[in-house]
């Protein structure tokens, strides 16, 4: 029997459209997690949001009464700008590989939201473009249940793979 | 009144008028092109038959594209004599007169706007500006666009890797005015996209495209000094004042041009497209694609570099367009990600590498393809998603959020035009 672990998860990107990036020390920027109509719902899984101001804020949320969940974060540019991309937020780890994904170090339950996962695109979308340049970021996420070692210490290893950090 | 003594009015009336009217010389519209050539001594104008010549260079060695075009472009240079030179006694100075086909009345009309008919004789203005040369040069071309039979022509073809082309190829040319346009003969003769709906002869080469504005040039010319010209950044450039024949300095019967051809970089779209089978996660599946471009002659300088993805919640088939590729490049299209809980289906490509063409992507020796697909199937149970910001550069320098899309990618029919290969 397939196990259902598509562990119901909702993307609220409350982007803020039309948001001017500026020439430089250019960041996304969030709002909400709720606002703006961004909510992905996939099947009856919890929410995932992200936000726009000056950098871009991801923030990713479990529905009240799901299971358990890790969840990992991974941001794609144009592949001469791929390693631009900055990262900073409380509680998320770069993976190991060198691959880009980054790990939230929390088991994520229902009902809750992880700390938010800056994602700088300053050097992504450099000053002196030309007008009419265009430009993609793309955010994929991926949630995985939950595993604990017999100590009850979240076992990210086991469930992502070796490109997870250890659990401190 | 006589005849005789019309006759001689008119001439009286010429040569008092190409006194005032300085005659402007016409192988100078704007900063398209230039002439150079030694000095020589001071005489009066030889306008008898034969002893002129053109060295014509398609670009000028300052120009961004000088090397594709010498290198990558066999040229045609076609020069059409449309009037024969005319001398105005008492004057060192020459006037035209139109020889069939262009004593035509488009031709002649426009002629009228900027020079004074003296005795058969077209007598340039001291005010004849660059823009009306123009007008010349593009009713002298319309009529070559238009004649049913081509009119008789000097042609000579600049070899890849040349930097210019005698015209004629051997032997001299006639004093007179002289339409010269620039080609490649694997293309049209004419580029009918042109901007502004002006006339202009079109070139391409492996990756660009080209254009040049009809040019009318003089033979024989008359310089003040070579060293009036100005050098740039783009080279050297023409003279701020027009140069006359009432300049100090020789005429110079064997001139050498620079043409100055518009560079318009070609750009074709490449569809990326997913298929996805097998698939029975109750959550969306993003698939990511790079597409990266480099010329052949400079693999390691981008020309473009991109990043797509399209979404699926099930299976079928969806696609996204990398668009303004530039034609020519080395692309890449990668599979760079495949969902949470997705893999490459056995046996199908996750990475395409050809050469851009107008038609298509060219991989290996294959015929040119519009669309590059990839195909996936169900592979885990992990949930996943996302979203792609798309931005946009504006006028008043900052990037603006212009799409924020958690459902990327299409029907593949809503970007297929119809006979897409």
């Amino acid at each position: 029997m397939k196990r259902n672990t598509a562990i119901l998860l909702l993307l609220a990107a409350a982007l803020v459209l039309g948001l001017t990036i500026g020439a430089s020390g250019a960041y996304f920027t969030a709002n909400d997690a709720a606002k703006g109509g961004y909510v992905l719902r996939i099947g009856h899984t919890p929410p995932i949001g992200e936000k726009f101001e000056d950098h871009k804020e991801v923030v990713i949320t479990n529905e009240p009464d799901a299971a358990t969940v890790f969840v990992r974060v991974k941001a794609f540019a144009a592949a001469k700008y791929q390693d631009k991309l900055g990262y900073t937020g409380s509680n998320w780890k770069k993976g190991l590989s060198g691959d880009f994904y980054y790990y939230y170090m929390l088991p994520l339950e229902g009902g809750t939201a992880t700390d938010a996962l800056h994602v700088s695109v300053s050097e992504v979308l450099p000053a002196g473009a030309e007008p009419g340049e265009k430009s993609n970021v793309i955010i994929a996420y991926e949630s995985t249940p939950a595993i604990f070692t017999a100590d009850g210490k979240p076992d990210f290893r086991t469930a992502w793979g070796a490109d997870a950090p250890a659990a401190e | 009144m006589t005849n005789r003594s019309v006759s001689a009015a008119a001439r009286l009336a010429a040569c008092l008028l190409a006194l005032v009217c300085l005659l402007s010389l016409p192988a100078l519209p704007g900063a398209r092109a230039f002439a150079e050539s030694p000095e020589e001594p001071a005489a009066p104008v030889d306008l008898t038959a034969g002893g002129c010549g053109l060295t014509v260079y398609p670009v000028s060695s300052y120009a961004d594209f000088a090397e594709d075009l010498r290198d990558n472009a066999a040229i045609t240079v076609d020069v059409y004599k449309v009037a024969e030179a005319a001398a105005i006694p008492g004057v060192d100075a020459y006037g035209y007169r139109f020889i069939p086909p262009f004593d035509d009345a488009s031709v002649t009309t426009a002629a009228a706007a900027g020079m004074t008919l003296a005795d058969g004789v077209n007598v340039p203005n001291a005010a004849l500006s660059a823009a009306k040369w123009d007008e010349l040069a593009q009713a002298a071309a319309a009529v070559v666009k238009n004649s049913t039979a081509e009119p008789a022509k000097l042609s000579a073809v600049k070899a890849k890797g040349a930097e210019s082309v005698r015209v004629p190829a051997s032997g001299t040319m006639d004093k007179g005015l002289y339409l010269v346009l620039a080609h490649t003969e694997e293309t049209d003769y004419w580029d009918e996209e042109a901007a502004g709906g002006a006339l202009t002869t079109k070139v391409e080469s492996s990756g660009n495209k080209y254009r040049y504005l009809p040019l009318l040039v003089t033979l024989p010319h008359k310089s003040e000094t070579l060293g009036n010209y100005r050098y740039d950044d783009d080279g050297p450039i023409v003279p701020d004042e027009p140069v006359t024949s009432a300049a100090e300095g020789a005429w110079i019967y064997d001139l050498t041009l620079y043409l100055k051809p518009e560079s318009e970089n070609r750009k074709a779209d490449l569809i990326i497209k997913k298929t996805l089978r097998n698939y029975h996660v109750n959550s969306k599946a993003l698939f990511v694609f790079r597409v990266d471009a480099a010329m052949p002659d400079a693999p390691d300088t981008s020309v473009y570099s991109a990043v797509f993805s399209v979404s699926l919640a099930a299976d079928g088939s969806k696609a996204t367009i990398a668009r303004n590729i530039p034609i020519g490049a080395e692309v890449t299209v990668e599979e760079t990600y495949f969902g949470a809980s997705c893999k490459p289906s056995p046996g199908t490509k996750t990475i395409y590498s050809g050469l851009m063409t107008e038609n298509g992507l060219v991989i290996g020796t294959e015929p040119p393809v519009k669309i590059v697909e990839f195909f996936n199937e169900g592979d885990g149970t992990n949930g996943g998603g996302g979203i792609e910001n798309s931005f946009e550069y504006k006028e008043g320098e900052h990037w603006v959020i212009i799409a924020q899309n958690q459902d990327p990618g299409v029907d593949e029919s809503e970007l297929v035009s119809p006979g897409t290969p």
